[in-house]
């Protein structure tokens, strides 16, 4: 199925926040309490739609020890979007926060809107980071702030539509310097055929339905 | 230190959830699993434990007792090569990933071209498989062949097995764009190794792969050139930017951090402190209560003291009234005794004079009865009997005979009135000693009545709770009889 862009996600966060259920959550609606260790990096796609647009998301799931960052960074280059991801219910999820994004502004394109999730907001009696926390850190570093669910699906797709507006949005205003590589925004063949190395017909064809699944 | 611990207490959950070994927090499974991760990050302080261990771990776990596959893992890590991989930021790692990409372009030439058309690098697919050696994801009866020809072959086997993958996948990944080749990666080739017979294909292939550690060799030292010739096109300026950049925010990060700490530090001296002032009052607050309890105790045992000397006191009163009480119960009943023996002789004195009494009147009744006279005029019994008067013979003589008679009879008379008199004396006598025993025996028991119960109170008062049973009398006086 065709769509009009693609927008490249890269989730990064400490181990154990919650980013491979986010984004299984999102791309598949699922939540399993005990999720497979992510070693490296694993993948998942879904298209949405913003402003009548169809817009592929493919999102890479990373791992979150400090001794992967290095494969991490070879994908903040190609992201138009991150979703920086701590876990309420453990500060030092919290306290990484500013090593992640100086990561994330060094390796990755000045434009990447990052967005911040506070995860695991249905455990609110073992909660230790107070919203305000992170909406104070949020602004304080130019990001939306959202608390999500990963078990609830609360926030969930919010998270990853809000990331897809704003990118959205700087297209519109011309900040994407679109045609240049690895800003992790692609046209789609629907949006401009002269497209450079977009998806190619096989692609098309096999983008059948919303989803693609992840893990 | 304890963030790794964290960290590995995290992922045991995460590894082979779905094994029967290994899906019981805080099974044995789980807990050898914790023990070698742990032990493999304090035997390796420079790589520490990396995310991807566990799985290896688990799976030589799942053929031996741990410390032995703590040493397998050792071995693999060290003499075998893994750890080269981890080492410099996993630096080592995209040199492989280079060589792998370099033998399928060798070796897989229209797969190669695929990917780079759909603009797939090795990173996206292989990361796991050269991390955990194959384990994560694959089914476990294919895994352990794998870890066997590892073990056999060494570390570059994983360039046998990948590309023996790749091989028996061909068809489909030239088929799928960039995410379906993902997805395949992910979850459909895992899948298709369930069957035993695809397994033994594979590992039939990868044997067959030849790996020349010849081109390995070459395609590394390409790989090196590269990566300098890289960081050397660079604009100096760019790099000295990039660089000054980053130390700057190093340097930031660094102040912010130490400005925590120092926070930290103050805060948590602050607290001390109150903690410290807190326990120190409680200290004074216990110190006095342990005066007080000593002066206490002091009081109490001189009250002790005190008490038992007064019991003592009391006892040794108790002692002595106890024996006056014993001696005056000695005293009385001597002077029963001595009573007894006054009334015996009484009554026997008394029985020796009515049997004196009774002699003599016996005397006298032989007397009467000796006498002619009398004997006619009285009957044995005692009977006064009158002789019928003679009508016949000489009157003047027997009137003299009768005045004579008469006289006599007078005399006797008075002799017997006397008697009786005398009879009745010694009856009145005899009562009387009657009467004086009777009035003696109530006096003694008067005595003996009062004298008992003064005792008996004084030993009561004496005792307090505890009355004393009176003495049995030895000897209660008899009821004596005249």
């Amino acid at each position: 199925m065709s769509y009009a862009y693609l927008f490249k996600y890269v989730i990064i966060g400490d181990t154990g926040v919650g980013k491979s259920c986010l984004l299984l959550q999102f791309t598949d609606k699922r939540f399993t309490a005990v999720h497979d260790l992510t070693v490296g990096v694993e993948f998942g796609s879904r298209m949405i739609t913003i402003n009548g647009k169809r817009i592929k998301l493919q999102i890479w799931d990373t791992a979150g020890q400090e001794s992967f960052r290095s494969i991490t960074r070879s994908y903040y280059r190609g992201a138009a979007g991150a979703l920086l991801v701590y876990d309420i219910t453990r500060r030092e999820t919290f306290n990484h926060l500013l090593s992640w994004l100086e990561d994330a502004r060094q390796h990755s394109s000045s434009h990447m809107v990052i967005m911040l999730i506070g995860n695991k907001s249905d455990l609110e009696s073992r909660r230790v980071v107070q919203k305000e926390e992170g909406e104070a850190f949020a602004r304080e570093h130019g990001m939306v702030f959202l608390e999500t669910s990963a078990k609830t699906a609360a926030n969930v797709e919010e998270a990853f539509l809000g990331t897809a507006r704003a990118i959205y949005r700087k297209i519109q205003d011309g900040q994407f310097d679109i045609a240049k590589e690895g800003n992790g925004i692609k046209i789609g063949h629907q949006q401009s055929p002269m497209a450079h190395s977009g998806p190619t017909a096989r692609q098309k064809s096999q983008d059948s339905g919303d989803r693609s699944g992840c893990c | 230190e304890s963030s790794q611990e964290s960290v590995i207490t995290r992922d045991i959950h995460r590894t082979f959830p779905g094994h029967e070994y290994f899906k019981d927090t805080g099974g044995d499974g789980q807990e050898s699993l914790y023990k070698i991760c742990k032990a493999y990050s304090v035997y390796d302080e420079e790589i520490g434990y990396c995310q991807g261990h566990s799985f290896l771990a688990a799976v030589l776990l799942l053929h031996m007792p741990e410390e032995q596959a703590f040493c397998v893992l050792v071995k693999i890590m060290y003499d075998y090569g893994l750890r080269d991989l981890y080492k410099n930021n996993l630096e080592h790692l995209c040199s492989k990933f280079y060589q792998l990409e370099k033998l399928i372009q060798e070796q897989l030439p229209d797969l190669h071209n695929h990917f780079l058309e759909q603009n797939l690098e090795a990173h996206m697919y292989a990361s796991q498989w050269f991390l955990t050696l194959f384990t994560a994801k694959f089914p476990l009866c294919m895994v352990f062949h794998i870890i066997d020809l590892l073990l056999c072959e060494g570390l570059n086997a994983i360039f046998n097995v990948a590309l023996a993958l790749l091989k028996t996948s061909k068809e489909d990944l030239l088929q799928a764009d960039f995410e379906g080749a993902l997805k395949f990666f992910r979850v459909q080739l895992p899948k298709r190794y369930r069957a035993e017979e695809n397994a033994r294909r594979l590992m039939e292939q990868a044997c067959n792969v030849k790996v020349p550690s010849k081109k390995l060799k070459k395609y590394e030292r390409e790989y090196q050139m590269m990566r300098e010739n890289q960081l050397q096109q660079e604009d100096p300026l760019d790099r000295y930017k990039r660089e000054n950049r980053r130390l700057q925010e190093a340097s930031m990060r660094l102040e912010q951090e130490n400005d925590d700490l120092a926070h930290e530090l103050v805060t948590s001296k602050i607290a001390l402190r109150n903690d410290l002032d807190q326990a120190e009052d409680k200290a004074d607050v216990l110190n006095k209560e342990l005066l007080l309890t000593k002066q206490k105790l002091v009081e109490t045992e001189e009250e002790k003291r005190k008490q038992e000397e007064e019991t003592a006191e009391l006892k040794e009163l108790f002692r002595k009234q106890l024996e006056k009480a014993e001696s005056e119960i000695k005293k009385t009943t001597a002077i029963i005794a001595e009573y007894k023996q006054i009334c015996s002789q009484l009554s026997s004195r008394l029985e020796k004079q009515q049997a004196a009494s009774k002699e003599e009147l016996e005397v006298l009744k032989g007397k009467v009865m000796a006498c002619k006279h009398c004997s006619e005029i009285f009957s044995k019994e005692g009977t006064l009997k009158v002789p019928a008067i003679p009508r016949e013979g000489p009157g003047a003589e027997i009137d003299e005979e009768k005045d004579a008679l008469k006289k006599q009879l007078r005399e006797m008379e008075l002799d017997l009135a006397q008697t009786k008199l005398q009879l009745v004396e010694a009856k009145c006598k005899i009562q009387e000693l009657e009467h004086q025993k009777g009035a003696l025996m109530s006096e003694i028991q008067a005595a003996k009545n009062s004298w008992f119960s003064k005792t008996l109170n004084s030993i009561k008062t004496a005792t307090g709770t505890q009355p004393l049973q009176p003495p049995p009398l030895s000897a209660s006086p008899k009821e004596g009889s005249a």
